[in-house]
């Protein structure tokens, strides 16, 4: 056991007991990889923030719950996630038109490409976008295998999944964005291209990425 | 059309493989039926690059981080969490410690009762008597009470009855609010600041 988890064990053992400041070295190391899986998954920062701070306080509750053998940052992922879904759940249902997502519009734009703080910025956003046409069962596996770069075999401990259910749900996902994508180049190729103007003057890059695999029009 | 059928399963069968090869997953044996298939397969070859270029597109997305304060902002809510176990064991220890005593009381009573009876067959009259006496204090007490609801009753009308009926009521609810309410509506407090949250 590394001395990082052995510290960890320790403020786990002090939180347990009732001390906040071990249990607030916890909520710093994790808060990044909480929010992030929060916000991926809801594609909100307010409601991210809210689920964040719920699923601390998830984890501060069930403390006692935790097993040593397990990894922590597992165990509170998983808090988050289920979370995440149980709220995604209970939203009422969203039409997305497929044509309005700025994703996939950017993914198949044939505009020139911007500066690149620009690009950042609307990439996020439309990276935010497109998760967001996923069913939370998808997202979740998802994000936890790019953003969070686990294993099938620990996005099946977060999740509390099989592993094949977990290379399911991958794949599925994976065919639900390419369909995202091969709608909104059909759209695209329907639409009249339009004057160029800063909205959409998203990226050429991605652009050019998508017309070498032949989906542009 | 059974031509089609098959060769529409094997681009389901690769498109599980693409999942896999996108995460590395696949064996050297695989790798080299998959590289085979895509090289003839110019549907499966353009699913391919397809979802390469959303692989990767993710792959580059950063973290995203907290507003600055998160930390505090848990902090608080755990506070808020520890405050409301104390008043849940103070109102435990409250309900249980009042039970206790008047559990012990009645007992204490019983066994002096028993062992008085025991010891001294005389005090059987005693006990009598004293409980007589008791039983006239309690009709006392009972004609009281009678008398005070039907004045109530009677004179400023039922009204009065459930207005007091309502304060205890109310008297009642408000402690259980003060014992047990929990950390609730905490969170929108606390959670109020806004701020860059994107890295």
């Amino acid at each position: 056991m590394s001395n990082t988890e052995n510290e960890e064990l320790r403020w786990i053992e002090a939180a347990r007991r009732g001390d906040r400041n071990a249990f607030s070295k916890l909520v710093q190391a994790y808060q990044i990889p909480v929010y992030n899986l929060t916000y991926r998954m809801l594609g909100n920062q307010q409601e991210a923030e809210d689920a964040a701070q719920e699923a601390f306080l998830r984890a501060y509750k069930r403390l006692n719950t935790y097993q040593p053998g397990r990894k922590f940052s597992n165990w509170i992922l998983s808090i988050a996630s289920h979370h995440c879904i149980d709220l995604l759940r209970r939203r009422r249902f969203v039409w997305l038109s497929v044509e309005d997502n700025p994703a996939v519009a950017w993914l198949a734009s044939d505009d020139e490409q911007p500066d690149d703080a620009a690009v950042r910025s609307e990439r996020a956003e439309e990276v935010r976008s497109m998760l967001q046409h996923l069913a939370p069962e998808y997202r979740a596996p998802l994000i936890l295998r790019y953003w969070h770069d686990l294993s099938y075999k620990e996005i099946a401990d977060v999740l509390e999944l099989s592993e094949p259910a977990v290379k399911t749900r991958l794949h599925r996902a994976r065919l639900q964005l390419g369909a995202l994508l091969e709608e909104q180049s059909a759209a695209t190729a329907r639409k009249p291209k339009p004057a160029s103007s800063p909205a959409n003057a998203t990226s050429g890059r991605l652009n050019t990425l998508v017309r070498s695999a032949g989906l542009a029009a | 059309m059974v031509e089609h059928q098959d060769t529409m399963d094997e681009h389901e069968i690769f498109s599980e493989s693409m999942s896999l090869a996108l995460d590395g997953l696949l064996s050297h044996q695989e790798q080299e039926a998959f590289d085979q298939h895509l090289a003839a397969c110019e549907p499966c070859r353009t699913r391919w690059l397809k979802w390469q270029r959303i692989s990767d597109l993710l792959w580059v997305e950063p973290f995203a981080g907290p507003a600055q304060g998160f930390t505090l902002r848990v902090d608080s809510l755990v506070q808020h969490e520890q405050r409301r176990r104390e008043r849940m064991l103070g109102g435990l220890v409250l309900v249980g410690g009042t039970v206790s005593i008047w559990a012990i009381a009645a007992l204490s009573v019983a066994i002096t009762v028993i062992v008085g009876l025991a010891v001294t067959p005389g005090a059987r009259w005693q006990i009598a008597e004293y409980f007589g006496f008791g039983s006239q204090a309690v009709a006392v007490v009972v004609r009281a009470a009678t008398a005070m609801r039907d004045s109530l009753l009677t004179a400023p009308g039922p009204g009065v009855l459930a207005a007091g009926l309502c304060v205890l009521v109310g008297l009642i609810a408000l402690w259980a609010w003060l014992v047990f309410r929990n950390g609730s509506g905490q969170q929108t407090v606390v959670a109020g600041e806004t701020g860059r949250n994107v890295r």
